[in-house]
């Protein structure tokens, strides 16, 4: 074999395992533990932002029910919390919690299910009183 | 030919492109159609072959409206409005009009979500000022799933209102192959680039719906690799409809190299460095294409790693996202593609991840015609069933100009 076509070759190897590094990292990994921050300064972006303010959804453009998560952080508290979306120190009665879990009330996002472990990170922030911090 | 037969032509033909516009206008806007997967499939060795932007995307090329038809459709003329009215060389005008059937279930007490609904409507033009520089703008009408009044009247009604540009830019490029730079909204080449948002390593990686940025950007393109380098912004924060915009508000830096071989295979390397006020991403990957021409399938692949820092929650993490799929082509016009996806929030966490396994299929009847038919099915959770589970089937009709 030509060095040239050992090049092609190598280099197409290298390829195919990229587009194969897919399957695997597939099985998933990280620890049970739940380190992350329940600050609504963790969770707007790491959650609602990308979750929740999307074009179709609450975004700039469409406002569905009136709600847009996509202008500010600050503002995104404001409706959750003014609108009674969030009942501040009382996870078990925020309708934020029933739209995410389907209980009772159409899933939210609704082209699919927040992680479980998200979920109960919204929950924890609303139990220690759903403070804009 | 009398000139009054003659008169009567040229008015029947502006006629019928004037009712092709209107109903294109009625739609949504979406995306710069790309296909990545005719890349090495369709013969084409780049992007830039097909189409007038370098990256890829959106108006076609003469040459890319010939291979629209000649290969990538069971027949018929590729030209613009099928060769029934021809623009001056200076001025290319094209367009995606789609429309969505599409059954949703997320598990939810309500059931099944059924809906319809124009998708994408967008007109792309392109003024060639000279040899080597040009105006390119696209303008559409947002498609919107979910209405207030859920009609289908309703539904146009809704989404007549909102006429938006995804991009306008002025482009320096002398020549198909060779350096070329940009300025202006359109979003910065990183990734595979499917036409499809709803994919992980679009919509976690800056590349959702309406997320594309202002930018400066600059690259060369050869026959056998590109490279592209991009300065971005978010739109302003107060912008106008027209140009605004969503997803998070970062600036920063995208760079993208490819190299291609033997006209079947290509790797690449990307980063993506966006700082925003809330959160900052450094993300880097690998992309790979291969071509087994023998079997017909052309495999894809895309992962990434984002390290993502929230400066007021003083917190970081590491996430993952990827695309593994394969595409074959039984015959002439045809597609038939799956696909494994995976995003991981949070590295650090179990159970913050989530899997999609999606099948589709792509029929090309006649030139400027496209049906898709796409079955997804999503996991929550570590990928077994402890979180939520969601299934789509989705029906596209797809008529470009």
């Amino acid at each position: 074999m030509r060095p040239g076509n050992s090049l092609t070759w190598i280099l197409r190897a290298v390829g195919v395992l990229a587009a194969l590094a897919p399957l695997a990292l597939s099985a998933g990994c990280g620890s049970d533990t739940d380190d992350r921050p329940a600050q609504f300064s963790f969770i707007y972006p790491a959650i609602i932002e990308p979750s929740c303010a999307t074009a179709s959804c609450h975004s700039n453009y469409t406002r569905e029910a009136g709600v847009n998560f996509g202008l500010s952080s600050g503002e995104a508290y404001f409706q959750l919390v003014a609108r009674h979306f969030v009942i501040p120190s009382d996870a078990n009665d925020s309708e934020l919690i029933y739209l995410l879990k389907a209980d009772g009330a159409p899933r939210m996002p609704p082209d699919f299910a927040l992680p479980e472990v998200d979920i109960d990170l919204i929950s924890t922030w609303i139990a220690n009183g759903a403070m804009n911090n | 030919m009398t000139s009054s037969m003659s008169t009567r032509l040229r008015l029947v033909k502006l006629g019928i492109s004037g009712l092709i516009l209107a109903v294109v206008l009625l739609a949504g806007a979406r995306d710069a159609a790309a296909y990545p997967q005719f890349q090495f499939s369709s013969g084409t060795n780049r992007c830039g072959q097909c189409h007038y932007s370098p990256a890829g995307g959106g108006l076609l090329t003469s040459w890319g409206r010939d291979e629209s038809a000649d290969t990538i459709s069971m027949g018929g003329d590729g030209a613009f409005l099928h060769g029934l009215l021809s623009t001056p060389s200076w001025l290319g005008i094209g367009g995606d009009f789609r429309f969505a059937f599409l059954e949703n279930d997320v598990g939810s007490p309500e059931g099944t979500e059924f809906a319809a609904f124009p998708m994408q409507a967008d007109v792309y033009g392109r003024a060639a000022i000279n040899d080597s520089w040009s105006i390119n703008a696209t303008i559409g009408v947002r498609g919107i799933v979910r209405p207030s009044d859920n009609s289908i009247g309703g539904r146009i009604g809704a989404a007549g209102g909102d006429i938006m540009s995804r991009e306008h830019y002025l482009m320096w490029r002398p020549s198909a192959t060779g350096p070329y730079a940009r300025v202006g909204r359109f979003f910065a080449p990183f990734g595979l680039r499917f036409v499809e948002h709803v994919y992980y390593v679009r919509r976690y990686t800056g590349y959702d719906l309406y997320e594309e940025t202002y930018n400066a950007s600059a690259g060369y393109v050869a026959e056998d690799w590109e490279v592209h380098a991009t300065l971005f912004a978010p739109p302003p924060r107060n912008a106008i409809e027209l140009i605004a915009g969503t997803g998070p508000r970062e600036a920063g830096f995208a760079g993208y190299g490819e190299l291609r071989l033997a006209k079947t295979s290509a790797i690449a390397v990307q980063t993506r460095l966006g700082f925003g006020d809330l959160e900052s991403r450094m993300t880097g990957g690998l992309v790979g294409k291969l071509w087994v021409d023998k079997a017909k399938i052309l495999f894809l692949g895309e992962g990434d790693l984002i390290h993502q820092t929230f400066s007021t929650a003083a917190y970081s993490q590491n996430q993952f996202v990827s695309f593994l799929g394969a595409d074959f082509y039984p015959a002439r016009g045809i597609m038939a593609g799956v696909a494994y996806e995976r995003f991981q929030e949070n590295l650090g966490v179990s159970r913050t991840g989530r899997n999609a396994y999606d099948i589709q299929l792509n029929v090309f009847p006649w030139a400027h015609c496209e049906a898709v038919l796409l079955g997804r099915y999503q996991l929550t959770g570590a990928g077994a069933i402890d979180g939520g589970t969601a299934s789509l089937v989705m029906l596209q009709l797809h008529y470009y100009l």
